[in-house]
This record gives structure tokens, sequence and C-alpha cells, in this order.
């Protein structure tokens, strides 16, 4: 059985804030959701890693702050 | 049996978690990564499942995991969510701290503001509480927070255009008050100046 369901004022909400209805979000896949999110703001979607006030869980990574952008990656390859 | 429990966690990930994702990018514009790390989680005690030496109990177990990393993201989302919307509050109020809201709307819109503000933060401190005695309960209070939060939000953004000019006003009277007692200064100077001379 599942956990949790969304009612009707999430979705509304969601159809709101995102621009997509309920029903287009269960079908489009997460990047064709962050793409349309992102051509709606104009802008790409960055990495956020902490929030203030908001303890982060369980990540070694994230609490010594030693997550990697795949650009920096990238970057640290090409000089090898 | 273990194939239909799955099949849920799969269902719960695109029919909840997925959309609830989806509007937190859309309100801070990030991805959120701290989420993303538990998806992985949950994703990998499904992967397990798949094993090929894998025994049926030790499925079931992986399976539990996963349900409880399901649980705790749907909670994070939430909290996320609703932190947002509390933050947008918090900037409504400091941006009409010297503005009269008790005037828009002919005095409807601060009662219930004041109203379902509280509800909206009662709302959280019940789902909080609730996160260690029953987690299901906790997702529903915190669902019905995000909804007050979200209802709050619609009503500032109703009475956006009276608080611009509420603001415009307050300013033009402020301003006004600062040009008179500076007149009432210089003529209180000229009188006694003039009222001086004619003493002597």
């Amino acid at each position: 059985m599942s956990v949790h369901e969304l009612n009707i004022k999430t979705r509304k909400s969601l159809h709101r804030k995102i621009g997509l209805t309920y029903e287009q979000l269960l079908r489009m896949s997460a990047e064709e959701i962050d793409a349309f999110i992102e051509e709606r703001i104009e802008k790409k979607l960055t990495p956020s890693i902490f929030r203030k006030h908001f303890v982060n869980r369980g990540s070694v990574y994230l609490f010594f702050k030693k997550l990697m952008p795949i650009s920096d990656v990238d970057k640290r390859l090409s000089k090898i | 049996m273990n194939e239909e429990k799955i099949r849920v966690l799969y269902s719960d990930y695109n029919t909840v978690i997925k959309p609830l994702i989806a509007e937190i990018e859309a309100r801070i514009e990030q991805f959120p990564l701290p989420l993303f790390n538990e998806i992985r989680a949950l994703h990998d005690h499904i992967a397990r499942c798949y094993l090929d030496e894998i025994k049926e109990e030790q499925i079931t177990q992986e399976i539990i995991k996963a349900e409880r990393h399901i649980v705790r993201i749907i909670l994070d989302c939430y909290k996320y969510l609703n932190l947002s919307l509390h933050e947008s509050l918090l900037l409504f109020e400091r941006q009409t701290k010297n503005v009269d809201l008790t005037v828009l709307k002919n005095g409807m819109f601060y009662p219930y503001y004041k109203s379902l503000r509280m509800e909206a933060v009662d709302a959280v401190r019940k789902a909080k509480l609730l996160e260690s005695s029953n987690t299901k309960l906790a997702l529903d209070a915190y669902q019905d927070s995000y909804n007050i939060y979200v209802e709050l939000e619609e009503l500032i953004e109703e009475v956006g255009t009276d608080v611009h000019w509420a603001r415009i006003h307050f300013t033009v009277h402020k301003s006004v008050n600062v040009f008179l007692w500076f007149l009432s200064a210089v003529a209180s100077g000229v009188i006694s100046v003039f009222l001086a001379n004619i003493v002597s």
C-alpha cells in the first residue's frame, strides 16, 4: 500500500507553481520537467547543497563539503 | 509479493516524490541535493533486491529499508516546501513593516492573514510531534501545513496591488509630515528672529 497520496489542493498548487498539471508531471521524465522549469525561470537550475536552518541528513560528503560538480571533475581529468 | 511491494515503491516515487521535487525546484530554482542523495539510497536498496545470490528474507529487508527512505524523502520535501513558503511570509512581513495592513480589503485581510498564519505554524508543530510517533499521520499533517501555507501565499498575492499603493501612501504621508515639520521649524525660526527684532 502507498505510504502517502497528494490531495487535490496539493495537485492544484503544483500546477500553479510549476505550470504543469499533475498528470503531465507523472508522464514526463525528470529531465523533461527540469528543462521545462529552466525555460520558465529563464536560467539553469544549480545544485543547492546547503539551505539556511535546514540540517542535512546522513551524508558525509555533504557535511564535509566534499561534493564535486562534474565540471570540476572534467577539468581535473583534462590535466592528467 | 515482494515484486508488488517494489512496484508500490516506484509508484510512490512517481506519484508523490517526483511532483514535490519539481515544485521545490520551481520555488527555490535549485536542485535540492540532499534529497537527491536520499533518492540514490532508495534506489540502491531496490537495486540490491535484484542481486544474483540474494535470499528472499534479504529482499524483504531491503524493501523495508527502501520504504523508510521513501517516507524520509517525502517528509524532507514537505519541510523544504514549508520552509520556502515561510520565508516568503517573512519577506512579505519585512516589506510591509511600515504599511497599515488593517486597511486592506476593507479590513478583512489582516485578521484572516493572522489566523491563517497561526494555523500554518501550529500545523507544522503538530506534524513535527507526529514524526516520532506516527509517520503516516505526520506526512498527512505536513501536507495540511503545506496547503495552509499555499493559501497564505495566494492571499498575499491577491492584495499585492493594494499593498503597493499602501506603501506609496505611507511614503507620501511620511514625506509630507517631514516637509511640514521642516516648514514649521523654518517658520518658527523666522518668527523668532522677527520678534527679536521688534523687541530690540
